[in-house]
Parts: structure tokens; C-alpha cells; sequence
């Protein structure tokens, strides 16, 4: 059994330096939207945001979350996943569309240079580009130029990956993310922090009694899966049946938190350009005669589904919550016969994220959103695609 | 069988079989007091079981009481029995809510049909048909055991059924608390436990052997067609305890008996020793006593009938002792007459051939008187031999009477010498060296010793492989010691005729022989406080033993 995983075979060759004949765009890419959508917009238009925001999140997402600030990226993408400009305060094409030239005007913010040393000096990065098709990257003092193997129409998302970002030191403001980390999140509704994100219907239920307080709906970012191990005793017959029906009761019923059926398309659906690679480390299934459906202990949304797939069941099917590590462990060691797997509803690089041992089969079954709760009045943000919030720094915004 | 082997099966068998019968008695006794004991422990452990069953039971139909009251005032819960879509979240979660105030473990709460309309224990079990559960309480009053299914496995609950009417739709609400933490929760006796048996499930026995039992329905709804089967609340005793009881009982009883068993022996014997003991030295003593031997001392302290016994004995010895002095004087006098009779008869004989010759002189005189001196010189030598034969038999009856000297006499010296000076030298000596002094008189012991080494050396005359010998030896004996003198001889021994008359006055199987040598002997010995014995046999030879008392001790 391999994993799929992308072309490590065909190596980055990231160049940089001063000097270095940098390929002339040839054709313009149109100028980049120079607002997020409106659905990405939080908080009140024209508050200015304090020095320090502080931003809640579910334990599950905070190091995400955290990272998704900490980072700064060439572009960065709207809760809608369009693109916006992010160190790079414009980007063009050639004709071909396999070279991008990335402008870093900013003299503030790292530069060219230090984009392509971050890529150069993280293995992670490496492998990103490789899987992504990058060739080479080459930068100047306010340029960095960059050769893809496959032409692409639109400027690559990969570039919004904080695997390819660069720690900012200087940011005008600092986020602080936190973790609900156990505690009951009403207490923190009463803290009334700049943002809190939750899915928990009865917090939302809290905090929409209580006064000075908005909740805005996230966009739509996870979808849960029902993977079936290519080796497990999966409830197929059960999936198969009546999906869109199947799905719609999910939503409704077994998913205590905000859902809706799966839709597609699946990013998952097409990963042919990922090759397959690793070797799995077969583990001990479980008890012979029983059906195990693993999940991500802590995940509730998960978690119901997992049981409601169990309840439709026999007695030989049962639930099971894994840590996180476990989980990732039981999953690429296939030590459980299906699993509730969340994947986040837009992928960057498919090819990583795609972590499922190869002849699995996914089962799409419900997205979720979670909401924000923020202070009435509160600070203008812009929820990113990677779940960062920022302050709005739109024309026009505070 | 001796008396002390029977003395002591007696005590054994008088002791030992009514302490077997004791102890099995007790033991028994233990034995039947010790399980009614026990059975009265685990009865009521049965009824603690069945008490604290009954307490959790009416605990849980309290608590769905009050459900079952609040509910119907729920007016969310009652829109979303109607079909309220927006209540319908409310309705899936009511029962985990309501679970979770409860305390209780298992809650669903189901249609009339038997549909489940919202789980606590199963949140996303919603819409299963499980009319088995409501079934199950059917014509019952008392909980049922469950076996309900929930996402992560089976949950066996002790539950109760309410029922409840809202918004024209009948409910039943089913509840109950975790099986496991009830039996945990149940008070146990120290060698009593408390388990589940479930139907074809053996692993609540495998603590211990079951004692006592608490019938309980039960309801297995993970299986693809559940029915009410029976379980039981199973109160388990391990044996152990009451067997190691019962070994321990049974240990110590056969330790009692064995120790008294050993006492008793060991109390036999010392009984039986010191009763046969006593017998035995009277036996020994009794069996010493002969004519020549009445000197058996029989005093003694005791009262009982072994002083009795000895007092007997004693006087036995007595009148035996003055019977043989009496028979000794008649025998003497016997004896004297014999002796005059015999040396009336030896005088005459030795008086006849001088008679004669003096008869013949006095003819010659008469008639020849010159030829006096020749028939005087021809019959001189009967009178020689006449007189001499007088003067032997002078010299032999002087020998019957010596004078003692009783002094310490150096036994094997005299044997030495009377070796000597016998003829021939075939005598063989084996003398024990440092031999104590004897008490007697050395001329005497001398004239003893050379009658039996004559005797002896007579008998092996003329045998080419007969021999004497004589030998000396110390000996000890009951406080007393003497001096053995030993003569022994390879010759034709004697008949027991022969030995009844040995000891008698002119009786004699030698030829030539005055009869009077062992007669002497025997009265020289008993005059010097010794003993003389006479064991023989024919074709075997004879052995004279003499014993003298040791000089300084007291003689017997």
C-alpha cells in the first residue's frame, strides 16, 4: 500500500541573487481584485481594529488558525478562495502561462530575496513547489519570478499555502489566537472577545440572547467525508443507497452544529497528478466481526456522524474517538474499517492534503460552517481562506 | 503376646476409638454449623442484593417520574412532536439533556410503535424501531436488565419503563442506570461477591461457585431479534474459605486425636512398664529360686497387689528356705547314718583281713608257735595293706568335715597350682586376668578345684581328643559380684538320671570310685557362701560352675 503524494521526483530548482537574467512577462495578468468579497467582510465597516486583536477558535483549529497569521504569503485568498494580493502587490503572466512574475513593492515587508531564501531553507516548502509543479523561482530586488512546468490560467493558489509564507516580524498589529481548550465557551461569550468561533449550536443560542453581541456565518470551509478503507468491512451498501437523501438527513438531524449536504465538486475527485508513494505500516485491525468507524475525538461533528453511520448499522458496527495523532496513525495504518474524516472544502496543494492510503474510497457526506460571534460595533476584519482574520485593509475601510 | 503388648493395645484401643469418635463428632458438628453458618451469610447477602435492587428500582422509576411529569410541560418538545421542524434538534437532543440532569446512564424515549424518538444513551439512534424495549416491561413491576447499543458498544443498564401522554401521542420513556456501577455500588461480605450472569455468559461464576441468586429479565437489544430472556444478580461464593475452614477443622481435630493418641500410648506404656516391670524382676527372681539358691530378697514398700505378690513370694521363699534347711538336716542325717553305716561296714571290712591274720597267728602260736614269725613275716603284708587301707578311709572321712578360713584367696593362683599338680597336664586354663580376691578358704578351694579337675581329667582319660579346661571370671550382678570358676571337659557327660544323683553321697560312675567327691564339693562350696551348678549333657561333656562371693562384699 503507497500514499498518494506528488512528483518529489522533480525537484524545485529555486535561484535566486542579484544579477540573474529574469524572463520578461509577456502578457499581463488582469489586476487582482483589490477587495475581498463581501461575505468575507466581518465586523462594522469603518472601525478602526485595536492594536491587539484576539481571536477564539475551537482547540482543533488554533494552530491553523495561528499559523494562518503568523505567516505572510506572495498572495493570500478570500474566505471565498479568490485571490488577493499578499506580500506580492501584483502579479503578471507570459504569454505561455507557465511564468508568473510576482511584484513585492513593499520595502516594510520582506522582499523577493527573502521569499525565495524561506523556500529555499524549508524542506516543507520544497516539496510544495515540487508537487505543485514549480521549476524554478527566481527573484530580484522587487520581483520574484517564478516557472511552472504546467501553464496555469489563473495565478496558482499554492502560493497562498503559509507553508510558502514568511514569519512577519513587524506587524503593525498582533492577533492573538486562543484556544476555547476545554473550557465552556459561554464563559468566553461573556469575556466578549474581538472573535469567537464556534460551531456549538447552544453557544450560538447563548450568545444571540445576549446583548452588544452579532454573530456573522462563516463560509461554508469543511466537508466531512466517510472514508472506507480499502481493506475494512465498510458499511458500502449503506452509502450507496440513497445519497442525496442520506446526506439531507445527516444535515438535518445528526450534525448538532450548522450542515448542509455535501456538494460538489470534490477537490479529491482528480488527483491524478499525484503519484503514489511511502509505504504504509500495516496496524492490527480490530476485533474480528465488528465494523469500527474511527473519528477525531474532540470533532463532535464527527463524532455524530460516525455514530449516526453506527446507529443505522448492526450491533457489530461501532464508533470509536481517536486522538489526533492516533487517528492519523490508525488512518494511514488502516487499523479501522472507515473513518469520519473532515477535509477542508478547498484544497491548496491536493496532493498533501490527499493523506488517505491509495483505494480508499470517499464518501462525502455533510459541510459544515461555524459562526463568528463578535462585539456589536466591533472592528471591520477579513476572514481568509486559510480561517486568518485580519483587519480590513480595503480602500475605503478604516 | 506380652502382658504389655496386650496392656498397651487395650489402653490404645480403650482411648483411641472413642477420641476417632469424638473428633469425627466434632468435626461434624463443625462441619454442619459451618455451612448453616453460611447459608444464612449468603441469604442475606440475597436479600441485601434484592433490597438494594429494589432502591435502585424505585430510584429510577422516580426519576422518570419526573420526566415523565416535565416533559408533557415542555412546550418545545411537545411542537416537535408535532412535526416542528425547527424543534426537531430540540427533539433528538431532549433525552441526552435530560439523561444528563437525571444522572441516569440510559434514557430513550419512543412512540408508540416502538420508534425511537430521541436517545440519550445513542443520541443518533434516532428513528430505530426497537419495540423489543417497551415489550420487555410489559405485565412487570420490577426492572429489567438491558443490553442497549450505543455508538462506542454496549451499554447493560438496569432500567425502568414510564409511559407518558403528550400532545395525543402516547410516549414511553425507558431509563435506567449503569449494571456495572450498580453491582460495583453493592455491599459484599468478606468472602461473598455479587456478579451479572448474563444468558450463556459464564464469566460471572468463573470468582466463584454461585451461592444464591436474583432473578432479573433481561433484554439484549443488540441482537438482530431481541427477547426477554433471564439473567440474575449472582451472589458468588469462592469455597475456599469455607473449605480451608473445614480442612482447618478437620487438621486440627486429627491433631488433637493424634496427640491424644500419642499421649495416650506413651501414658499406656509407662502404666504397663510400671506395672509389668515389678512383675518381670518378680519373675526373674522367682525363676533364680532353687534348693540352692533360696537367698531372693522379695521385700519391698509396695501396698498394692504386687507388694502383695512380693510379700507372697518372700514368704514362699522362706518356708522353701526352712523346707531345705529341714531337708538338708535329714539329708545330713540321712547322710550320717549312711556314713556310719558305711564306716561300719569299711571299719569291718578293713577289721575282717586283721581279724583273720590275728585268728591265724593265734592258731600258729598255738599250734606252731615257731613257725609265728614265718607266717607273721607271710601275713604282714595284709596287715600293711589292711591298716593302710584304714588309714585312707581315715583320712577320707576326716576330708568331710574341714575347718574353714574364709579370707581373700587368689582364685587363679590356686587354679595354677592345682594345674600343676595335675597329672598329666591336660588341663588348659583360661584365666581372666586381675580377678578379684574371692571370699574363701584356700585349702578348701584347693581340695574343691582338685575334685572337679579330677573329675574332669578321669573323664577324658583314655579319649584321644578329649580335654579340660578351666577357666576364671569376675561377674556382676545385682550389686553383687563373684568369682567364676569354671571346669569343663569334652568327656561322656551324664544322663539326667545320672545328674539328679550326682550330688548325692556315695554315688559314683567311676570305677573304683567312693561316690563321696562331688557330694564333698557341694557342701565345701555352700560352706564357703558360693554356688555349684552342674550343666551336662551326654556325648557332650560336663561343666562344673562355681561361684564365690568377692572379698569385702556381702555375701548372699
Amino acid at each position: 500500500m503507497t500514499y498518494r503524494r506528488g512528483a518529489m521526483g522533480v525537484g524545485a530548482m529555486l535561484v535566486f541573487g542579484c544579477g540573474h537574467p529574469a524572463p520578461s512577462p509577456v502578457a499581463p495578468e488582469p489586476p487582482a481584485p483589490p477587495s475581498p468579497s463581501s461575505a468575507c467582510l466581518l465586523g462594522t465597516s469603518g472601525v478602526p481594529a485595536p492594536d491587539t486583536l484576539t481571536v477564539v477558535v475551537p482547540q482543533s483549529d488554533s494552530a491553523a488558525v495561528a499559523a494562518a497569521n503568523d505567516f505572510d504569503t506572495l498572495i493570500r485568498l478570500d474566505c471565498d478562495g479568490r485571490p488577493l494580493p499578499g506580500l506580492a502587490s501584483s502579479w503578471t503572466r507570459d504569454s505561455t502561462g507557465t511564468t508568473w512574475t510576482f511584484v513585492l513593492p513593499d520595502s516594510q515587508a520582506p522582499g523577493a530575496i527573502d521569499v525565495a531564501s524561506a523556500w529555499n531553507s524549508s524542506d516543507t516548502a520544497s516539496a510544495i513547489l515540487s508537487l505543485s509543479g514549480v521549476r524554478d523561482a527566481v527573484p530580484d530586488e522587487r520581483r520574484l519570478v517564478i516557472r511552472l512546468e504546467q501553464p496555469a490560467e489563473s495565478v496558482p493558489v499554492i502560493f497562498a499555502d503559509h507553508e510558502l509564507g514568511v514569519r512577519h516580524h513587524t506587524s503593525p498589529r498582533t492577533i492573538v489566537v486562543r484556544s476555547t481548550d476545554g473550557r465552556d465557551v459561554r464563559d468566553l461569550v461573556d469575556r466578549s472577545p474581538d472573535v469567537l468561533v464556534t460551531e456549538d449550536p447552544d453557544v450560538l443560542d447563548y450568545a444571540s440572547k445576549r446583548p452588544g453581541t452579532v454573530l456573522t456565518p462563516l463560509p461554508w470551509d469543511r466537508v466531512y467525508v466517510l472514508l472506507l478503507a480499502p481493506e475494512g468491512r465498510p458499511p458500502r451498501e449503506l452509502i450507496t443507497s440513497d445519497s442525496t437523501t442520506f446526506r439531507a438527513q445527516l444535515a438535518r438531524d445528526a450534525v448538532r452544529s450548522e450542515a448542509r449536504p455535501a456538494q460538489p465538486p470534490y477537490w479529491w475527485s482528480d488527483l491524478r497528478g499525484c503519484a503514489d508513494s511511502g509505504t504504509r505500516v500495516p496496524m492490527e485491525t480490530e476485533a474480528s466481526g465488528q465494523v469500527s468507524i474511527g473519528y477525531s475525538a474532540g470533532d463532535d461533528a464527527a463524532r455524530s456522524l460516525a455514530e449516526r453511520i453506527v446507529a443505522l448499522g448492526d450491533s457489530s458496527w461501532f464508533a470509536r474517538g481517536l486522538a489526533a495523532h492516533d487517528f492519523e496513525t490508525a488512518l494511514r495504518g488502516g487499523a479501522m474499517d472507515a473513518y469520519i474524516l473532515p477535509l477542508p472544502i478547498r484544497s491548496l496543494v491536493p496532493c498533501r492534503d490527499a493523506m488517505w492510503p491509495a483505494g480508499a474510497v470517499l464518501v462525502p457526506l455533510v459541510e459544515t460552517r461555524r459562526t463568528a460571534i463578535l462585539r456589536q460595533n466591533g472592528p471591520a476584519l477579513v476572514v481568509g481562506g486559510d480561517g486568518s482574520f485580519r483587519p480590513d485593509a480595503t480602500p475605503g475601510g478604516p | 503376646m506380652s502382658f504389655r503388648a496386650r496392656l498397651l493395645v487395650a489402653f490404645g484401643v480403650a482411648v483411641l476409638v472413642p477420641l476417632l469418635i469424638f473428633a469425627a463428632g466434632v468435626r461434624r458438628e463443625m462441619d454442619r454449623r459451618l455451612t448453616a453458618e453460611y447459608r444464612a451469610r449468603v441469604d442475606a447477602a440475597v436479600e441485601v442484593v434484592r433490597a438494594q435492587l429494589d432502591r435502585e428500582s424505585a430510584d429510577i422509576a422516580g426519576r422518570l417520574g419526573a420526566l415523565a411529569t416535565a416533559l408533557p410541560r415542555d412546550n418545545r418538545f411537545r411542537l416537535a412532536l408535532q412535526a416542528d421542524p425547527s424543534a426537531r434538534r430540540y427533539l433528538l437532543d431532549v433525552a441526552g439533556d435530560a439523561m444528563g440532569l437525571s444522572g441516569l446512564a440510559l434514557l430513550e424515549i419512543q412512540d408508540s410503535a416502538g420508534r425511537v424518538l430521541s436517545s440519550g444513551h445513542f443520541r443518533n439512534a434516532y428513528d430505530r424501531l426497537e419495540a423489543a424495549l417497551p415489550r420487555a416491561f410489559v405485565g412487570g413491576r420490577g426492572p429489567v436488565l438491558v443490553r442497549a447499543r450505543t455508538a462506542t458498544g454496549a451499554l447493560l443498564a438496569l432500567a425502568r419503563l414510564d409511559s407518558l401522554t403528550v400532545a395525543g401521542q402516547h410516549l414511553t420513556v425507558t431509563g435506567g442506570t449503569a449494571a456495572e456501577g450498580f453491582v460495583g455500588r453493592l455491599p459484599r461480605a468478606r468472602d461473598l461477591d455479587v456478579a451479572l450472569a448474563l444468558p450463556g455468559d459464564s464469566s460471572a461464576r468463573s470468582s466463584g461457585a454461585a451461592v444464591g441468586a436474583v432473578p432479573l429479565p433481561f433484554l439484549d437489544l443488540t441482537r438482530s431479534s431481541p427477547a426477554l430472556e433471564s439473567a440474575s444478580l449472582v451472589v458468588t461464593g469462592s469455597p475456599t474459605a469455607l473449605e480451608s475452614l473445614r480442612r482447618s477443622v478437620t487438621s486440627w481435630s486429627l491433631l488433637a486425636a493424634a496427640a491424644t493418641a500419642l499421649l495416650a500410648l506413651g501414658l499406656a506404656a509407662w502404666l504397663s512398664g510400671r506395672v509389668s516391670r515389678p512383675l518381670a524382676a518378680l519373675a526373674d527372681k522367682t525363676a533364680a529360686i532353687d534348693l540352692d539358691r533360696l537367698d531372693q530378697d522379695f521385700a519391698t514398700d509396695r501396698t498394692d497387689e504386687i507388694g502383695a505378690l512380693s510379700h507372697l513370694l518372700g514368704a514362699m521363699t522362706e518356708r522353701l528356705r526352712l523346707g531345705a534347711a529341714r531337708l538338708r538336716e535329714a539329708e545330713r542325717r540321712v547322710a550320717m547314718g549312711d556314713l556310719a553305716r558305711q564306716v561300719n561296714h569299711d571299719i569291718k571290712n578293713g577289721l575282717a583281713p586283721i581279724r583273720h591274720v590275728l585268728r591265724h597267728l593265734d592258731e600258729v602260736a598255738r599250734a606252731d608257735p615257731a613257725a609265728l614269725a614265718g607266717v607273721l613275716a607271710e601275713r604282714k603284708g595284709t596287715l600293711d595293706s589292711s591298716l593302710a587301707y584304714l588309714d585312707t578311709l581315715a583320712r577320707n572321712y576326716a576330708g568331710l568335715s574341714p575347718a574353714l578360713r574364709r579370707e581373700p584367696c587368689d582364685v587363679n593362683a590356686v587354679v595354677e597350682e592345682v594345674v600343676r599338680a595335675s597329672i598329666g597336664g591336660v588341663v588348659k586354663t583360661s584365666l581372666e586376668p586381675d580377678l578379684p580376691a574371692a571370699a574363701a578358704d584356700r585349702v578348701v578351694l584347693r581340695r574343691i578345684l582338685e575334685n572337679l579337675v579330677g573329675n574332669a581329667a578321669d573323664s577324658v582319660a583314655g579319649g584321644a581328643s578329649g580335654s579340660a579346661t578351666i577357666s576364671t571370671e569376675s561377674l556382676s550382678g545385682e550389686g553383687v559380684r563373684t568369682v567364676r570358676v569354671t571346669v569343663a571337659d569334652t568327656g561322656p557327660g551324664m544322663s539326667r538320671a545320672q545328674l539328679d544323683r550326682a550330688f548325692d553321697d556315695f554315688f559314683t560312675t567311676k570305677e573304683g570310685g567312693t561316690g563321696l567327691g562331688l557330694s564333698i564339693v557341694r557342701r565345701l562350696v555352700l560352706d564357703l557362701g558360693g554356688t555349684l551348678r552342674i550343666e551336662t549333657e551326654p556325648g557332650a561333656g560336663t561343666r562344673a560352675i562355681v561361684e564365690l562371693p568377692v572379698a569385702g562384699e556381702t555375701p548372699r
